[in-house]
């Protein structure tokens, strides 16, 4: 997907969730009413502007439209990152916090960053104990996951 | 009052007080470096402590604690790109880039520097503020607060940079996420979907957390290099030295943030914001968002200026102003010392005290950080790819803090992909936050303004002076510019090295 | 070999019931053992007036309690207090080591059905609790010298409020009674009764409410010095459930002698019943902590014991007075007559202030 491609269908997103959020708001009572209408009307304007004049920009600027080429290896190699937190977090919502620490840290140190098995045992290890410290003393809570072990 | 006040700081200068004060520092800055972790959740910590102390002792280890939080908040912000708390994350726009450049020394001595002086002319402020508080706060009613609010949301004009129009759709994409949750003054809730998380809307370190952090370090892992990709150079000595440099813009800043912080009801969370667009309009030849340490310097004066200010109608009014005075309010009467009138009159003492106590633990807290720095900004050294599993892991329990439900979690993740489709297409973001922050408190007071005047109030003195102060700022940048353009056109340009 | 296992097996067999016994005989008594934890889940945020006062009585509650165990405070805001109520509701144990603080703000959303409401109040048992009246006050510019004179007021009253489905709905009924209300602009949207304070304070409205205790150290100095006009308060229920004065400003008249003075006769109908009611669980038990029904009963006992020891200490009374407003705790009887007055909390009330909360105020999602 080009770049503009990409910018284009954001603003549309942007366009259909506030004409949403305007719809929405009409329902509201008048006191609540006030500023999502207006304000969600003034957003969409500017969107529908802004999408204009990028478009015409871009058809100015046609040599330009090449440049997704190189950002698309980025974009993938981003992509697979946030692949990385979204396992962490369903993990963690399945079996909590302690466990998809752990897991979590080893895998990614030893897969992504390449540290030896030692560390990237060691570390998560380490890690645990410290947040057990905090809550021991502090008080602060972790998420707990459906299948509550630690 | 003089004697009075020496009188206090022979009452803070005894060991087991100070010694509580130091303590307070010591946790200061550790809340102040984790991001998520705010003085609300410092206060949580400490309050439970402080029940049964003595009220001298007390004061030390909570006043302690609060003024150091906006020093140490600048660690995260500058090293990482990681807002320490909400009032820190004007800092991370030049901060950061000067990190990346390899100068988190500067960065940091410059921060840590002004923070100190900040903190100093708070607490001057706070005690000035003493003896006339009371009329003042009086004249700030809802019209002028709103008019305050707004400016606040004029920021957003100043900080959407070469993107105007997509500025202030950010900005309004912000207000409108602030609508989330119950209305101010009416009985409804808004886009709530029917859960009971986003009732009181989305909390501000979730939103923070996941609108500049995740998405910065997304980026820092796929370009799988450090921070600073020209090693860690720059000395915090030469960061101390550019700060003093700009001291009217220091004390400026200060001034400002003090003055902002006590107004009760704007929540302090944008006199960073503030402080640094006006900087941004006001400053020559400035460079704001690449690298400029005066855009370090403006905000961090400001935001430890504020703490001081926030005190006043704390102590004067015992109404608090931000989430970390609400709770000091309670943590002074745990201690026994009840917030109000009194302040000025039996507890006059306490209230000094606060006041030196302020002063003591800004100059403390700022040395320690600045020693603390030439450690700490080794990480901005370390390969993105190690860090990156560390971070993800602090954002989300940081999140977590926020209220405890799994809500906070997927909120940081839902703002944080927002955020990093944003960042991808070029669109800013500060103006996000700067909406988000000031849509409740703007639709409040206009909606009080309205129902309480109708229309009249826009014609009340400081609803005026605000409006033109307003104009001035968001056109001071435009005139600037226009003046630059036309040197341009005319062949006289001002980067031509000859 | 095998005589020797099955030895083996015994003596273990024994040293286990020994030693489990031995843990049984550690009781004699006494619930709670030293070292242990009660968790009061408080669903406020820390600092604020519910929080103070839970941290300020857990430490002389502990005191008194046999086994000496301590309180754990934990904060749950959200949903205006009752998201932590319905954590506490679903999911604390009932097992004697919970325990839950409420407020007015609560209680309110529970009584009026409000559909975030996860939690029943009949399914949970009292502890202790703390009675806080309300007063109402009003500005001189107003020419309003005494409550009979709201009817001619010089001038049009504005009062701030915060929401209508908060402890301002015990104001609203106040004023329904006195049938003033619609003669009152009430501006809501002040982010809390400290706010509305503020706004009459800078003369942006001429009426406001609050409780009695930031009343009493923030208001009174403003009546000495002529800015303010106390009014009237809202009262309290007694055990025959007739309204009585507010014990810490006995001067002051309640809504029925306003009523009487207004209108030359005793207040009846259904606002008035539907505002006894509410006075009867709101006021007279404004601040109250609870353990499941299901807990066991020693607990609850130990509990109810040693609160209202604590509750008389002097140290205590002193140390929370400002925060108290100096009324005295519920505990023995007139706890009693507080969770009689939250049972017979009348069907028709509800329904009463359900639609008029829905018709004149707009608030929707209220359940039946």
């Amino acid at each position: 997907m080009t770049r503009n491609r990409q910018y284009i269908l954001f603003s549309i997103l942007l366009l259909v969730i506030f004409s949403w959020a305007v719809w929405d708001s009409i329902d509201f009572q008048p006191i609540a009413r006030h500023y999502p209408l207006y304000l969600g009307s003034a957003a969409i304007i500017l969107i529908i502007i802004d999408l204009v004049l990028y478009i015409r920009t871009e058809k100015e600027n046609s040599e330009n439209n090449n440049s997704d080429i190189s950002d698309s290896i980025e974009w993938k190699s981003s992509l697979k990152y946030i692949a990385w937190i979204v396992g962490y977090l369903i993990t963690m919502y399945v079996f909590g916090f302690i466990i998809s620490t752990t897991l979590f840290l080893l895998f990614f140190l030893k897969l992504e960053a390449k540290m030896n098995w030692l560390k990237s045992i060691l570390v998560p290890i380490g890690i645990i104990i410290i947040v057990m410290m905090f809550n021991e003393f502090v008080g602060v809570n972790w998420p707990s996951g459906m299948f509550d072990i630690l | 009052m003089f004697e009075a006040a020496i009188e206090a700081l022979s009452m803070v200068f005894t060991p087991s007080r100070l010694l509580f004060i130091v303590l307070g520092i010591f946790i200061g800055i550790v809340i102040g470096i984790l991001p998520g972790l705010g003085g609300p959740v410092g206060m949580a910590l400490v309050l439970p402590f402080t029940f049964g102390m003595d009220p001298a002792t007390g004061i030390g280890l909570l006043i302690g604690m609060i003024s150091v939080i906006h020093t140490a908040d600048t660690f995260p912000s500058v090293l990482l790109g990681v807002p320490g708390t909400s009032g820190s994350q004007a800092t991370i726009l030049d901060g950061y880039e000067l990190t990346k450049q390899g100068k988190a020394g500067n960065a940091l001595g410059a921060a840590f520097f002004s923070s100190l002086v900040g903190g100093i002319i708070g607490a001057i402020v706070l005690f000035m503020a003493i003896p006339i508080g009371r009329p003042i706060i009086t004249a700030f009613g809802s019209p002028e607060l709103f008019m305050l609010s707004l400016l606040g949301i004029s920021m957003v004009g100043v900080l959407a940079g070469n993107a105007p129009v997509r500025g202030i759709v950010a900005g309004l994409i912000g207000m409108m996420l602030g609508t989330i949750g119950g209305a101010p003054g009416a009985p409804q809730y808004r886009f709530t979907f029917d859960t009971v998380y986003l009732y009181d809307g989305i909390p501000l370190a979730v939103f923070a957390l996941g609108l500049f952090a995740l998405p910065e370090i997304i980026e820092l892992v796929t370009k799988k290099t450090s921070i600073s990709r020209e090693g860690v150079s720059g000395s915090r000595l030469t960061g101390i030295k550019a700060a003093i440099k700009n001291k009217w813009l220091m004390f400026r800043s200060a001034v400002m943030g003090a003055a902002i912080g006590f107004i009760p009801g704007l929540g302090g969370s944008v006199v960073d914001w503030i402080s640094y667009g006006v900087a941004k309009q006001t400053t020559k030849n400035n460079y704001f968002g690449e690298g400029d340490i005066r855009g370090v310097i403006a905000p961090e004066s400001a935001n430890n200026a504020k703490e001081g200010g926030s005190l006043i109608p704390t102590l004067l009014f015992s109404i608090p102003g931000s989430g970390t005075t609400a709770m000091l309010l309670g943590g002074l009467v745990l201690l026994g010392i009840q917030p109000g009138p009194s302040m000025l009159e039996d507890d006059l003492p306490i209230t000094l005290s606060i006041v030196w106590t302020l002063v003591i633990a800004n100059i403390i807290g700022a040395i320690l950080c600045i020693v603390l720095a030439k450690y700490i900004s080794k990480l901005s050294a370390v390969p993105a790819v190690k860090l990156f599993p560390f971070l993800v892991v602090i954002m989300v329990f940081g999140s977590y803090q926020s209220t405890g439900h799994w809500g906070d979690i997927l909120a940081f993740l839902v703002i944080g992909l927002l955020g990093w489709v944003m960042k991808e297409l070029d669109w800013p973001r500060a103006p996000i936050i700067v909406g988000f922050v000031l849509s409740n408190a703007s639709e409040r007071y206009l909606h009080l303004s309205m129902s309480g005047y109708g229309i009249s109030w826009v014609t009340n003195p400081i609803v005026i002076i605000l409006g033109i102060f307003i104009l001035f700022i968001l056109f001071s940048g435009f005139f600037v510019k226009k003046i630059k353009s036309s040197k341009l056109f005319s062949g006289g340009d001002e980067y031509d090295s000859k | 070999m095998k005589r020797n296992l099955k030895l083996l097996f015994v003596l273990t067999f024994s040293l286990v019931l020994v030693a489990c016994n031995d843990g049984d005989s550690e009781s004699d008594g006494s619930f709670y053992g030293d070292g242990d934890d009660i968790n009061i889940v408080v669903p406020f945020s820390p600092g604020g007036g519910a929080d103070v006062t839970s941290r300020l009585l857990s430490g002389y509650w502990s005191e008194q309690i046999e086994g000496n165990p301590s309180f754990q405070v934990e904060n749950i805001e959200g949903g205006g207090s009752v998201s932590g109520a319905n954590e506490f509701a679903h999911l604390r144990d009932s097992d004697g080591y919970n325990v839950l603080t409420t407020s007015a703000s609560t209680k309110i959303p529970y009584l009026i059905g409000e559909s975030h409401v996860d939690f029943d109040l009949q399914d949970f048992e009292p502890i202790v609790g703390f009675p806080t009246g309300v007063v109402v006050y009003t500005s001189p510019e107003t020419g309003v010298e005494q409550a009979s004179d709201l009817t001619n007021p010089d001038t049009q009253l504005v009062m701030g409020a915060t929401t209508p489905t908060a402890i301002d709905v015990m104001t609203l009924l106040a004023l329904e009674v006195l049938d003033i209300r619609e003669d009152i602009d009430i501006i809501f949207g002040y982010e809390g009764a400290g706010a509305s304070r503020v706004a009459f304070e800078q003369g942006e409205t001429n009426m406001d409410y609050q409780s009695v205790p930031p009343y009493l150290t923030n208001v009174t100095p403003l009546v000495d010095s002529g800015e303010a006009v106390p009014l009237f308060t809202l009262g309290f229920l007694d055990e025959e459930g007739n309204l009585i004065e507010d014990s810490a400003l006995p001067e002051l008249p309640t809504v029925e002698d306003v009523y009487i003075d207004l209108h030359g006769e005793e207040p009846s109908g259904e606002a008035w019943d539907a505002y006894l009611d509410f006075v009867g669980v709101i006021n007279n038990f404004h601040r109250g902590f609870w353990m499941h029904n299901d807990a066991p009963e020693e607990a609850v006992m130990e509990l109810r014991e040693s609160a209202e020891e604590a509750v008389n200490n002097e140290e205590f009374l002193e140390n929370a007075e400002e925060q108290l407003g100096g009324y005295e705790a519920l505990t023995g009887e007139d706890l009693e007559s507080a969770i009689t007055n939250l049972e017979s909390v009348d069907q028709s009330s509800i329904d009463f202030v359900q639609t008029f909360l829905e018709e004149e105020y707009d608030v929707n999602g209220l359940e039946r």
